[in-house]
């Protein structure tokens, strides 16, 4: 977590976020960060697919087969897949 | 390992932040595969939380109650976000239940993913846009 800032919010929406927070073990700053910072992801109203790819590496990309699965379900995601992440 | 299917805990990425989530997160894991040297994990974003706009759950989440949770190792409810997945590393900043090749797996469900990527592929036909998240960018 980066440098903090005080806020002011309502004391039942503080309470529900405690809730919350503790069922997720987040602290509660920690909780309220992560909901913002999903939010802000999009614009309002955005209708987007968000493709986070963390992978620098070259060579050919490849997902790995389920046990004994036909090729028609394999090609089908591997197309999907290749989709979203091909570079280039 | 784990493999296609498995809930895993992943430190997802954010959008406007470099490298891995601050924190831990159930996610769904729907492809494992290897690119050069790099042995990654395609893993769909899962959360309790959605904002419903009008009466209808937006389409890119799917429902899994409470009940089915719980089979799957859950507490509560459920939601599968079709429109956040992430490809990532196989390591411990990423997926911090690691320990050497093992990990901690907190449910499964196969047929769950097929859903999903059904819903995604809905998603793309019906012209959402795909927005690349490129960590390399950064760099």
């Amino acid at each position: 977590m980066g440098v903090l800032t005080k806020v002011e919010i309502e004391q039942d929406v503080a309470e529900a976020a405690e809730l919350r927070a503790a069922a997720q073990g987040l602290t509660v700053s920690a909780y309220i960060s992560q909901l913002l910072r999903r939010s802000f992801e999009r614009a309002p109203g955005e209708e987007s697919v968000l493709v986070y790819d963390h992978v620098d590496e070259p060579g050919a990309f490849q997902i790995d087969r389920d046990k004994g699965e036909d090729d028609e379900s394999y090609h089908r995601r591997s197309a999907l897949y290749d989709t979203l992440f091909r570079r280039g | 390992m784990f493999r296609r299917g498995d809930f895993v805990l992943c430190n997802f990425p954010f959008r406007e932040v470099v490298g891995p989530g601050p924190s831990a997160h159930v996610v769904l894991c729907a492809a494992t595969g290897q690119q050069g040297n790099i042995r990654f994990a395609i893993v769909f974003y899962t959360t309790s939380q959605i904002e419903y706009q009008g009466a209808r759950r937006p389409r890119q989440y799917l429902f899994v109650s409470k009940s089915k949770a719980i089979e799957l190792g859950q507490k509560t409810a459920f939601h599968v976000d079709a429109s956040r997945i992430a490809r990532l590393p196989v390591r411990t900043d990423y997926f911090p239940e690691m320990t050497g090749s093992a990990i901690i797996i907190h449910g499964h469900d196969a047929e769950l993913v097929m859903k999903v990527e059904d819903r995604l592929r809905e998603l793309v036909r019906a012209g959402f846009h795909l927005t690349k998240v490129d960590a390399i960018a950064w760099k």
